[in-house]
Order: C-alpha cells, then sequence, then structure tokens
C-alpha cells in the first residue's frame, strides 16, 4: 500500500509541477513577444520550416478525414433517412471539430516533437547556455520566433485543410458511394458554415499555442544524453495531445455558452 | 525505402512467429502490463474530454439539420464504437506508446545495443520488437474499449446538464449493431499491430548521436500517426462495401 501511495505522490507532484513550469513558460513566451524585437531571418526560416514543409502531410490528413467522416455520417442517413446528414454532418464535424483537432494532432507530431528534440539537443550540447552567458535570452531568442511560426501556419494550415476536407468528403460522395456529390454540396449550403469555420480557426490558434507552449518547456528542460531527448519528445507528444483535447473541450464549451 | 524494407522484415519474422505460437512468453505479459496499464490514465483522460465535445458538435449539427435530439444517444453510442473510438484510442496509442518505443530502440541503437546484441547472435528483432508487437494489439483492444466506455459517460453528462436528456434516453443501443462492433475491434487491433511495427522500425533506423534519437522519434510520431488515419479510412470503406 504504501510503495503504490508514494508512487501516486510522486506523479502528481510531478504533474503539478509540469502544470506550473508550462504556465510559466507560456507568460514569459508572451513577454518575450512585445516589444517585438526578434530575429526576423530566424522567424523566416522558421515559417518556411514549420508552415510550408507540413503541407503535404496537413493536405493528405484532411482529405481522409472528410472520407472518414462522409462514410460515418452514411450510416446515419441510412438508419434516418436524413440525407441532408451527409453534407452537413460531415461538413460541420470536419470545419468545426476534427479538421482542427486532428490537422493539430499531426502538426504537433511533426513540429512540436521536432522543435522539442531540436532545443533539447541545444541544452544537451550546451548552447543554450552558451547563449546565456552572451547575455542573449534564450526565450526571446529560440522560442518566440518559434511561437510564432507555429501559431501563424496552424492557423492558415486549418484553412486549407478545412478546404481539403470538405473536397475530400466530396470525392467520397462521387467515388465511393455514387451519390451525387451535388446532393452533399446541398446539404452543406443548407448549414451555416461561417459560424464553424471560425470557432474551427480559433481552436487551431490555441492549440498551435500549446503545441509551441509544451514543446519549448520539454525541450528546454530535458537532462542527461540521447536518452533524455527521447523521453522528452514522449512527454511533449502526450501533453500536446492532452493539452489539444482540454483546450478543444474549454472553446467548445465557451461556444455554447454564448 | 530503408524503412520499408526493415518494416517488411519485422512484419515476415512476426507472422512467421505467430504461425509457430512463439509470442514471447513472459517478455510479452510484462509488455501488456507497461503499455497498457501506463497509458490507461492518459487515454481515459483525454477521452473524457472526446466524449464531450463529440456530444456538442453532434447536438449543434442535429440541431441545424434536425432540429430534435431523440436520437443523440443513440448515434453517439454508435459513432464512438464503429469510428470515434478506435481511431482517437489508436492516435493516442501512436502518441503515447509508438514515441516510447522509437525512443527505447533509437537510444538503444546509438549507443550500439543493438549491435551488441547481434554479436551475440541474439536476433534484435526476435527479443525487442515481437513482445511489443502482440503486447500493443492487446493492449490497444483494452484501451479502445474502456476509451469509449470512458467517452460514452462522460458524454452522457454533457446531454444530460447541457441538454436536459435524460441518462435514461441516452443510453440507447438503437443504432448499434453487430457490424459495428466487428469494425471497431478489427481496427483496435490492427492499430495495435501497425504503431509498434511502424515506430520500431523508426528506431531501429536512428543515426548519430541525440538528434538521432530525436529524429527517430518525431519520424515516428507522423508515421503512425498517419498510417492510423489511413488505415481507418481503408477498414471503413471495406466495411462499407461488405454491407
Amino acid at each position: 500500500m504504501k510503495p503504490l501511495l508514494a508512487g501516486f505522490g510522486r506523479e502528481l507532484l510531478d504533474s503539478l509541477a509540469r502544470v506550473g513550469s508550462l504556465n510559466v513558460m507560456f507568460y514569459r513566451t508572451l513577454r518575450a513577444l512585445f516589444p517585438p524585437r526578434y530575429d526576423r531571418e530566424e522567424l523566416f526560416r522558421q515559417l518556411h520550416r514549420i508552415g510550408v514543409r507540413s503541407l503535404p502531410i496537413v493536405v493528405l490528413t484532411a482529405l481522409l478525414v472528410g472520407v472518414i467522416m462522409v462514410l460515418q455520417s452514411m450510416t446515419y442517413v441510412r438508419k434516418t433517412g436524413a440525407t441532408g446528414f451527409v453534407g452537413a454532418g460531415a461538413g460541420l464535424a470536419v470545419l468545426s471539430e476534427l479538421g482542427p483537432s486532428l490537422i493539430g494532432l499531426m502538426f504537433s507530431g511533426r513540429v512540436g516533437a521536432n522543435a522539442a528534440a531540436e532545443l533539447g539537443n541545444m541544452v544537451i550540447s550546451e548552447q543554450v547556455e552558451a547563449l546565456r552567458a552572451l547575455a542573449i535570452d534564450p526565450i526571446r531568442f529560440l522560442v518566440a520566433p518559434r511561437f510564432i511560426a507555429i501559431v501563424t501556419s496552424l492557423v492558415l494550415l486549418t484553412v486549407v485543410g478545412d478546404l481539403c476536407g470538405l473536397v475530400g468528403g466530396a470525392m467520397a460522395c462521387h467515388w465511393l458511394l455514387d451519390i451525387d456529390w451535388r446532393t452533399y454540396l446541398a446539404g452543406l449550403m443548407e448549414v451555416d458554415l461561417l459560424d464553424d469555420f471560425v470557432v474551427g480557426l480559433c481552436k487551431a490558434a490555441a492549440f498551435g499555442g500549446v503545441i509551441s507552449t509544451v514543446s519549448s518547456n520539454y525541450g528546454l528542460t530535458v537532462t542527461g544524453g540521447a536518452q533524455g531527448v527521447g523521453r522528452a519528445v514522449n512527454g511533449c507528444v502526450v501533453t500536446t495531445a492532452l493539452g489539444i483535447f482540454i483546450a478543444d473541450y474549454v472553446i467548445t464549451w465557451v461556444w455554447f455558452q454564448i | 525505402m530503408a524503412l520499408l524494407i526493415t518494416i517488411g522484415q519485422m512484419l515476415s519474422l512476426s507472422l512467421w512467429a505467430l504461425v509457430r505460437m512463439r509470442l514471447g512468453g513472459r517478455e510479452m505479459l510484462r509488455q501488456v502490463y507497461e503499455t497498457g496499464n501506463r497509458s490507461l490514465l492518459f487515454v481515459g483522460i483525454t477521452m473524457a474530454f472526446i466524449g464531450m465535445i463529440g456530444v456538442y458538435e453532434l447536438a449543434s449539427t442535429m440541431e441545424a439539420v434536425l432540429p430534435e435530439y431523440s436520437t443523440l444517444g443513440a448515434a453517439t453510442l454508435q459513432g464512438l464504437t464503429r469510428e470515434m473510438g478506435p481511431i482517437m484510442a489508436g492516435l493516442l496509442l501512436a502518441t503515447r506508446v509508438g514515441t516510447g518505443m522509437a525512443a527505447e530502440i533509437g537510444s538503444m541503437q546509438v549507443s550500439d545495443q543493438v549491435d551488441a546484441m547481434k554479436l551475440s547472435s541474439v536476433d534484435p528483432v526476435e527479443l525487442l520488437v515481437l513482445p511489443r508487437l502482440f503486447a500493443t494489439s492487446v493492449a490497444s483492444l483494452g484501451l479502445a474499449a474502456v476509451g469509449t466506455t470512458i467517452a460514452f459517460f462522460s458524454g452522457m453528462c454533457v446531454a444530460w446538464l447541457g441538454f436536459s436528456i435524460l441518462p435514461d434516453t441516452f443510453m440507447s443501443l438503437r443504432f448499434v449493431v453487430t457490424a459495428d462492433l466487428v469494425m471497431g475491434i478489427c481496427k483496435a487491433l490492427v492499430f495495435g499491430f501497425t504503431v509498434p511495427l511502424v515506430s520500431c522500425a523508426c528506431g531501429f533506423l536512428a543515426t548519430g548521436g541525440s538528434e538521432g534519437v530525436g529524429r527517430a522519434t518525431t519520424r515516428a510520431v507522423v508515421l503512425s500517426s498517419f498510417i492510423v488515419i489511413v488505415e481507418d479510412a481503408l477498414i471503413t470503406y471495406i466495411g462499407e462495401v461488405l454491407s
């Protein structure tokens, strides 16, 4: 009984400490954004590496999500006969929920894990210490450009991804289900899509903040060689996934209260 | 390309082991504990949030298309069993377990422990990968089942408190047929088999110090999550054709 309680207590204290240091990291990143004095070249390099290079995986994911949602809403349509649901159900789900969250998850694997590994290697090879010795704030120099690049690219990639998801749904209707894609489009146009699109983009921005904060925090707190980097990346993606769904729930809930 | 070759080798070895019924014995049971039990809290919490989000979203869609909620519970349960439960559990498995395996095997590879195994004529695939493969398949099934149940009950709370739908009305098995259950189980098993396959292959291909481990881990999480989504679309389509 005693080791069980001790293990539980240690886990609880560790996770509370992690939540605290994540909040400190978020606050310090926001502080570093104003006044805007960061390296412009570094920012553009990060935007290219993070945004442009993630485009293929985001497009493919979004297309498949559209296909999956159309196939799933079809089972509901068969049971109730509400044909409008093919377009509306799939479209709303992609725009407001699955588009942002699944693109966010893929993006966290592609970019968040990468940033954690990169920063972790800098810590291990004492490059971060070197920056501090030169009186350069690592948060301002390394984290702030990544924060801006991650939030901007995730929002823009979600816009592209939403479109691809809707196209994927139309393709699934046409080729896989032999339904006229105009039925799908008509169902889609019946409902008000703008609200869901906007809430989807709000979610994407929040997920970007989560991904950037968590990955910088795990990256800058790496200890102990190659194994430490592996553990940091693992912890980073796990915490990001949890954070994404908690943020998602909070935004959905707030949206329903308005 | 090297990745495909490694995956192919592992796949053939593991199928051969499955034919001979040599699944790894005690090591496999230990891995079931490692992957299943250690991921339970993470999967449980995340699936609870997913269930609540899902009910909000489904309710808003139903409000827009057919302004009544009577089928909300039945549709939630059907969607969770067939689609959302397995795919979300699979993605969470890829993040939690896949990265862990890639990091572990990757750091063994860069510190030459894998080569040391080969020198002592121990097959690293048989020793490291096979127990993980079968263990994760078992654990994935359990995690998907537990996760789906948690998601359904958290969704029920939201429907009760947010939309005043009584649990009696919400808890309806009207839409779920055997085919949905079979599809959910197939998905969970397939995800549980491919996530460790891809992640271990990424770990074995790690080269060069701590940077290499970081790259291998990143690659593992991206590839295994993407493969989960692709397989989900494929299995859903196959189910669509068969029915």
